[in-house]
């Protein structure tokens, strides 16, 4: 009963830091549109990870501000993604961009499997040449005959009548 | 012992030697964990009144010709606190310190000058926080470097501390000034 209580309280008072006005600012619909998906998609510099249309630290609201300013003066979506990476660096965009030096982010995960992959691969093939290749020494050379001779007398019972 | 058995101990080699570096670069990463925007950027044109006499209006031009170190205060801001002696150490070297009191309340900010010293040559009331969002500022307090010709050299974000001054800030005020 008490966990349920102090959950409910928590939830609520997370609700209040959470709610972000959330009424149009736009009559044009398209406009409101790319608002929306813009300010889904940029980051908050100063919050981690949150997107600057559900955070309420100030830097997210100035720039959502911006960027209704922006789209109200005609600028197109990337040109407003490249106007705030021009100000508070790469960082906002959630996918970085591809060049030499988030080359390695985008490649290292897919080079590690690749890795991974190509050691198991060796591996097994490894494992087949070893088992094939080496001859057997003499101990084994007697079990395996043994073993043999065992299996030609069981092979004969096929042949012969069931003993009675 | 078989070539294979040799083989297991790379992931771990790997590990040892980047668990090395992140440690290594935890200790001595004095600088921010993402590169500034700003850095050889010039410095974004303004023109805005002095805190101290708001009829006059301060522009770019307050930066050519001198290094100047730019520091992004606020008196609503707790760090802001923190690096005061920095910024007094600083006034007292060959640079000059401007100030940006940035989203601040005129009195809130003279009340602070009045606790904590005034370190500022001049200081640039940015009330409304365009000059700041141009700078790529989000928390305050920040610190740019910026040479004789307005360009930024170097854009640190949180207080300042005697290591940033001795490692960066210093060497590069040095290295800027003929």
């Amino acid at each position: 009963m008490i966990r349920h209580t102090v959950m409910a309280v928590l939830a609520a008072g997370m609700m209040t830091v959470c709610t972000v006005d959330a009424s149009p600012r736009f009559d044009d619909e398209a406009l409101q549109a790319r608002y929306q998906h813009l300010v889904d998609t940029l980051r908050c510099p100063k919050c981690e990870n949150q997107s600057i249309g559900s955070s309420g630290a100030p830097i997210a609201q100035d720039m959502a501000q911006r960027v209704e300013q922006w789209l109200r003066q005609g600028v197109s979506d990337d040109e407003i993604r490249q106007k705030l990476v021009d100000r508070f660096g790469e960082y906002v965009l959630y996918e970085p961009p591809l060049s030499w030096r988030t080359g390695l982010l985008w490649g290292g995960p897919a080079l590690l499997v690749i890795a991974a992959l190509s050691g198991v691969v060796l591996q097994i093939r490894r494992n087949r040449h070893t088992s094939s290749d080496q001859a057997l020494d003499p101990e084994e050379q007697q079990r395996l005959a043994a073993i043999l001779a065992r299996h030609a007398d069981a092979s004969d019972l096929d042949r012969q009548e069931p003993r009675s | 012992m078989k070539r294979a058995q040799l083989w297991v101990y790379v992931p771990l080699i790997l590990f040892i030697a980047l668990a090395g570096l992140l440690a290594y670069s935890l200790k001595h990463n004095t600088t921010n964990d993402r590169p500034s925007a700003q850095l050889s950027q010039p410095f974004p044109t303004f023109q805005l009144p002095a805190l101290e006499s708001p009829d006059v209006l301060v522009d770019a031009g307050v930066l050519k010709g001198r290094v100047s170190v730019v520091n992004v205060w606020g008196a609503w801001c707790f760090n802001c606190e923190e690096e005061m002696d920095e910024l007094h150490a600083l006034a007292q070297m060959p640079v000059t310190v401007i100030g940006i009191d940035y989203k601040d309340d005129r009195a809130q900010a003279e009340k602070f000058l009045k606790r904590f010293g005034n370190p500022y040559h001049t200081i640039i009331e940015d009330e409304a926080g365009d000059l700041g969002f141009e700078l790529g500022v989000y928390g305050a307090p920040e610190t740019f470097v910026v040479d004789a010709n307005g360009i930024i050299r170097y854009h640190h974000t949180g207080a300042l501390t005697r290591e940033v001054l001795a490692q960066d800030i210093q060497p590069l005020i040095k290295a800027l000034t003929p």
